[in-house]
């Protein structure tokens, strides 16, 4: 990987079936107050996310609850590294992410799928120009390019769709083109923050089931949501974020090692 | 890829794409005509008329500007003391409201302008009883009038305008020139701006694909061009409409701007390319204002 060459060790010596590890994460916000006795006092501080531990392993899907507010994005941005922890560690595909630099960071996002809400498609280009974009990130020929693209859209049944326009498209096929650019680069992990968020049900399940036969191939699947109809039916391990603090259970974990949840939700394991 | 972005970036919003060509073309032929003016006037300046020195046919002439606080009396004594050279034939005194009529005749309501009240000096037109002068005698003579106490300067004819004339157009030169620097400037901000624009009306776009991983060339390359695109066709838009332009107006420009018998001519072919060039330069700065947003992490999910 290109960016085990920065970090001497770092992707190599790591543990190969941990995609993502975070170790008693705090990410505080301060918060600017307009009221004159609140800044004597000091400034306010938001914890957003308080002694967060978790470990994602290799095909794990999992999937990330939590009311509004509770820091689910908060916690996607740290794996990610769009965010900087107040404290702990996170290591993010074998990376201990804040030990990079932006640059190294954004090349480790080149290897992670990323599914947004509102499928954050290039309107200019289209469906398969879409999901061609992160492999010219990756510099990739203009064939091999092609044969990807092909590869995935018949993947995901859109291939009829390939030279359309994205303003053309239902919200279901529009998300369905979003994890066509998400898979592409043959990602270990996918992190998908409220992907059925505008689906319709039928749409947000035929979204839901997709990603899950990835489990299959050995991809790990994050996907933050406050849909608990779609946790239910799916199950797979379920993180429950409230209030910024994450209650883990890891069966076959020393417990010792992880903090002792004061909440637990998971499902029908995995 | 960063081609096609870019031109259906720009096709996608045609309102957008057209008004900003419209505002960079306007900006930059306000900025050619002013160019077109500075050549025409600096081209009237250096232009010289029929020889008066030795050799010609007609006989030579010396304009020779007085200081206006002489009075009649000084004026005369002056020109007493001139005409006891034998080689003078004539010498007629022009008063300062004279001038001014003279000039107004010659450059119409723009030398009225120029001049805002202020009086010419009295002028005196020397004409030599020789059709032919050495051409030593004559610069001896033009050196004798100038050190005369009350003469302010003397024209031998050798520029194709009378001082007062070349007064009026200076002016007019010099204020075309500071807007010439000003109207630079404002296109070059202009552009600049216009481009920072683009940049945020697909903010969410750029956004996005920093979080997927685009290097900071592969985000600035498509601003990059667009503001190419908008700086090279605003310049070639705005010269064909200059060109257009002069041809339609180029008799009543001429008549009011410049005097008898010249006419407004088109930007050379240098100052073609130097406005190019400032187009060019202006969307290279409107891009390169963009950088710091280009370069900074990526803020949202």
């Amino acid at each position: 990987m290109a960016y085990s060459k920065h970090v001497k060790g770092a992707a190599d010596g790591a543990d190969k079936t941990t995609v993502v590890e975070l170790k008693d994460v705090d990410r505080d916000f301060i918060i600017d107050s307009d009221s004159p006795k609140q800044n004597q006092a000091g400034p306010l501080k938001l914890h957003a996310l308080s002694h967060v531990t978790l470990r994602l392993r290799e095909s794990e899907f999992v999937f990330l609850t939590g009311p509004s507010g509770s820091g689910k994005t908060t916690l996607l941005r740290l794996v990610l590294g769009l965010d900087r922890p107040t404290s702990g560690q996170i290591e993010t595909l074998g990376v201990p992410m804040f030990k990079l630099s932006e640059s190294q960071r954004r090349d480790l996002r080149r290897q992670i799928g990323i599914i947004f809400q509102d499928h954050r498609l290039m309107p200019s280009l289209t469906v398969a120009e879409n999901v061609e974009l992160p492999l010219h990130f990756l510099k990739l020929s203009a064939r091999e390019r092609r044969a990807r693209v092909s590869e995935i859209l018949e993947t995901v049944q859109l291939r009829e769709f390939s030279g359309g326009r994205i303003q053309s498209l239902s919200a279901g096929e529009k998300q369905r083109v979003a994890i066509a650019r998400a898979l592409v680069i043959n990602p270990r992990l996918i992190i998908a923050d409220e992907p059925t968020g505008n689906l319709d049900p039928m749409s947000a399940r035929s979204l839901i089931r997709m990603l899950r036969e990835l489990k299959g191939h050995g991809t790990t699947v994050l996907i933050a949501t406050h849909d608990m109809g779609l946790v239910r039916d799916f199950g797979g391990r379920v993180l429950e974020l409230i209030g910024g603090q994450l209650p883990v259970l890891e069966p076959n974990r020393n417990s010792k090692a992880y903090k002792i949840p004061r909440f637990i939700t998971h499902g029908a394991g995995v | 890829m960063i081609m096609k972005m870019t031109f259906r970036h720009l096709v996608n919003r045609p309102v957008s794409t057209l008004l900003t060509l419209f505002a960079v073309t306007l900006a930059l032929a306000m900025l050619g005509s002013f160019w077109t003016l500075k050549e025409n006037f600096d081209r009237v300046k250096v232009r010289r008329p029929a020889p008066t020195q030795a050799g010609s046919a007609a006989a030579p002439a010396f304009t020779v500007s007085l200081d206006p606080k002489l009075g009649a009396e000084e004026v005369e004594t002056l020109k007493r003391k001139l005409l006891e050279d034998k080689r003078i034939e004539k010498i007629e005194v022009i008063s300062s409201e004279e001038a001014v009529k003279t000039l107004e005749q010659e450059y119409g309501e723009a030398a009225t302008r120029a001049f805002s009240g202020e009086s010419l000096p009295v002028q005196m037109r020397l004409q030599f009883s020789e059709t032919t002068l050495s051409r030593g005698d004559f610069q001896t003579f033009k050196n004798h009038l100038r050190s005369l106490s009350g003469v302010l300067e003397v024209d031998d004819g050798s520029t194709f305008l009378r001082p007062e004339a070349l007064n009026v157009s200076e002016r007019v030169f010099n204020w075309a020139s500071v807007l010439l620097v000003a109207v630079f400037l404002v296109v070059a901000l202009l552009v600049s701006h216009l481009i920072r624009l683009a940049f945020e009306s697909s903010r969410q776009e750029i956004e996005t694909m920093k979080v997927l991983g685009a290097s900071k060339t592969w985000i600035f390359l498509p601003l990059l061009l667009e503001g190419l695109i908008f700086g090279v066709g605003g310049a070639v838009l705005a010269l064909i409409g200059m060109n257009v332009g002069l041809r339609i107006f180029v008799a009543r420009l001429s008549g009011f701007l410049l005097p008898r018998g010249f006419e407004i001519t088109e930007l050379s072919l240098g100052a073609t390319w130097q406005l190019a060039l400032l187009g060019i330069a202006s969307s290279v700065l409107g891009a390169v204002m963009t950088w710091p947003l280009v370069s900074r992490p990526p803020k949202e999910v």
